[in-house]
């Protein structure tokens, strides 16, 4: 589909997006499905699992899209690699007998059996989630982000876990490893619950349960000292596009290596803009652009089309099973104690 | 049903809007769809305890005079005292938000059913943990009540709120306590969200008759599925984990989530109000069904992220101070406690 952003505005206009979002309104679909009030319904669960990955390949620099055969045949590989390492004998240990472990006796991780990154690549076969920069590829980082980035790199080489301060929000179950804000495929659980009323949209992720409700009614923001995990979102309607801005995050939040975002925080002054399209019946186009001059030297927008599933949303209980992070911990103390000779 | 005959002469006697009555609501806002109305940020703070105290026998409901001595003496405690000496301190009454106001009608109990406004019997063999706030009280875990413990060996030995996997008041079904005591109700044609703004938690109620979950599947927050009667919001809830149970209060629980089914209704009594009731059919843990009745005020204010796990450094501490105990009674010599440091064996 066309896209409703003339990419190069954007690009070109960074700083004016700080006043406004500079999109135009989308026209109005007329096949879309609608609210009882008239607004496009976005309400279902979405599924956003994709092997195609956020940023292109180097092998396919200068390539925008997969031809169909390309796009068949990575889905294939996907599909044989599932089923050859589903179908790998057990790596047991010797000690206990019960624990998977690889060949050079660490501990196992999850296998292809628990990760569900699905088998598709997007509709578009487009060769990156990003779509802007036109390289398909993160823009370049700041000169102030890139030593943050390397002050955090050092920490953890230094400090790997001397406390769970020292593991990610996503290890330490504040936020959902996939489920943002914003929104970037990873691991499982990678669904979307939209609900709707007249003045607020509910955007629900498995991972992690969490849920923000954004209201609708043009209210203003909240005081910039009030900071949160999830930001503080306002939404509007323009045209049929559900547009959702969010800023207040949490400074430095530091949640997962496989969202950009996650692995390298971001600063105080990040504006997160969403955009969320009805297509049809059958898919929801998420599409996110991330202004955070203080970390990027330009804004980047990512597109990802999402599929609707007809699978109910389960209870993701995180914090309770979460026993990876103290056996970490006591791993490290372990370690320590061993070191020191004790 | 005689269970429906008896809320509904005790109703009659002591709340001025009855839930789960017939008639349609007068004037009441609706959706575009046409159900009624029920969204917006509600507020359930309240000082009538779930259960009738002992003290006031079979009276059913408060004069005016005792409704203004306790709604007086809430107002005169909302202070910020500093601890008494030699206590760390807890949290004290200006950081605690029970409001100050018993709830419209001066019911001595939330409790409508039976009339007595207690609790029913339990049955014989039912496990009942209660906790207290001065010290632990020994149990088998695991524990159910919100909040207290029964040790300090490791987390599964405190209440469920403590470890931050439940809200203490955000149930279901819902329990006026201590702060945060905010629901926001969001409606569509087919489901129902209630957000509790304690621990920030979500139950979404398909509204479309579709199944329960396979009794197998259990969550903490169960399996929630609603209807419309009339013009009240019916939600019914099952499929809780074995970990949960019923409590009046946040430091009592009793039996376990297993046969547990939860009935809620909600009802919009005008435009600031909410009634808010809900029925307990226990019958592993109690000998009867019994209902409650919380009518609940619209709050002009919205709620804020509350990242319980984020900052729950009490958890941690408490658990580590017993460990540092342990130590010096095994007379171990000892590097001091960082964060982040494990217990040692």
């Amino acid at each position: 589909m066309s896209r409703r952003i003339p990419l190069s505005v954007l690009a070109a206009a960074a700083l004016a997006a700080w006043a406004s979002s500079g999109a135009a309104p989308a026209a109005g679909q007329s096949d879309v499905p609608r609210t009882a009030w008239g607004a496009p319904d976005l309400q279902g669960v979405w599924d956003f699992r994709t092997i195609t990955p956020l940023e292109r390949p180097a092998e396919l620099a200068g390539r925008e899209f997969l031809t169909e055969e390309e796009a068949a045949r990575l889905e294939q590989e996907v599909v044989d690699r599932d089923a050859r390492l589903l179908n790998r004998p057990p790596e047991r240990a010797t000690a206990g007998g019960s624990v998977d472990r690889r060949a050079d006796g660490s501990p196992g991780f999850y296998n292809n059996f628990w990760l569900d990154g699905g088998t598709r690549t997007i509709g578009t076969r487009r060769t990156s989630l990003i779509v802007d920069p036109q390289d398909g590829r993160l823009p370049a980082l700041t000169a102030a982000a890139q030593q943050r980035a390397a002050r955090t790199r050092a920490h953890r080489r230094r400090h790997p876990a001397d406390s769970w301060l020292d593991l990610d929000a996503g290890d330490r179950c504040l936020l959902g490893l996939n489920a943002g804000p914003p929104i970037v495929p990873a691991a499982y659980n990678q669904n979307l619950q939209v609900f709707q009323t007249s003045e607020h949209v509910m955007l629900l992720t498995e991972m992690v349960h969490t849920v923000r409700a954004v209201p609708l009614d043009g209210r203003p923001r909240l005081d910039t000292d009030i900071r949160q995990w999830s930001g503080d979102a306002r939404g509007r309607w323009e045209g049929d596009t559900l547009v959702v801005e969010t800023t207040n995050f949490v400074p430095g939040r530091w949640w997962t290596s496989s969202n950009p975002l996650g692995a390298l925080g971001s600063s105080a002054n990040l504006r997160l803009v969403e955009r969320l399209t009805r297509i049809g019946t059958d898919t929801l186009e998420y599409e996110f652009t991330v202004h955070d001059p203080a970390t990027w030297t330009r804004p980047w927008t990512v597109s990802i089309p999402m599929r609707r599933s007809d699978q109910p949303l389960y209870e993701y209980a995180c914090h309770e099973g979460n026993y990876s992070l103290p056996n970490i911990l006591a791993g490290e103390r372990a370690a320590e104690r061993a070191a020191a000779g004790r | 049903m005689s269970l429906r005959t008896a809320v509904c002469a005790s109703l009659l006697i002591a709340s001025p809007a009855p839930a789960g009555a017939q008639p349609p609501v007068p004037d009441v806002a609706r959706t575009p769809w046409g159900d009624p109305d029920l969204q917006a940020v509600w507020d359930y703070r309240t000082l009538t305890p779930v259960e009738r105290p002992e003290r006031f026998g079979d009276k059913a409901v408060l004069t005016d005079e005792e409704v203004a001595e306790i709604e007086a003496e809430a107002v005169r405690n909302d202070v910020d005292r500093p601890p008494p000496p030699g206590s760390v301190g807890g949290y004290n009454r200006f950081w605690l938000d029970f409001g100050t106001n018993v709830v419209a009608g001066g019911r001595t109990s939330l409790i409508v059913d039976p009339p007595d406004g207690r609790l029913p019997a339990r049955r014989p063999g039912v496990v009942e943990q209660e906790a207290s706030f001065r010290e632990d009280v020994p149990a088998e875990r695991p524990i159910r009540y919100r909040s207290g413990g029964a040790g300090v060996d490791g987390p599964e030995d405190r209440g469920l709120s403590e470890r931050c996997i439940v809200g203490n008041n955000a149930g279901p079904p819902m329990l006026p306590d201590a702060y945060n005591n905010n629901v926001q109700i969001f409606q569509t044609p087919a489901y129902v969200v209630l957000l509790n703004e304690m621990i920030n938690d979500a139950r979404i109620v398909p509204l479309d008759g579709r199944q329960h979950l396979p009794d197998r599947i259990r969550q903490w927050l169960g399996d929630s599925r609603g209807r419309w009667e009339g013009d009240t919001l019916v939600v019914e809830t099952r499929n809780f984990v074995n970990e949960v149970a019923y409590g009046s209060n946040i430091r009592t629980a009793y039996g376990a989530g297993d046969a547990l089914h939860l009935t809620e209704r909600f009802r919009r009594a005008g435009a600031d109000m909410l009634h808010y009731e809900y029925t307990v059919d226990d019958p592993l843990t109690f000998t009867r069904p019994f209902t409650a009745a919380l009518p609940m005020r619209r709050l002009d204010g919205h709620l804020f992220e509350y990242a319980c796990h984020e900052g729950n450094y009490g958890l941690y501490n408490q658990l580590s101070g017993a460990r540092a105990a342990d130590r010096a009674a095994a007379g171990a010599r000892q590097a001091p406690d960082e964060p982040g440091q494990e217990k040692e064996q």
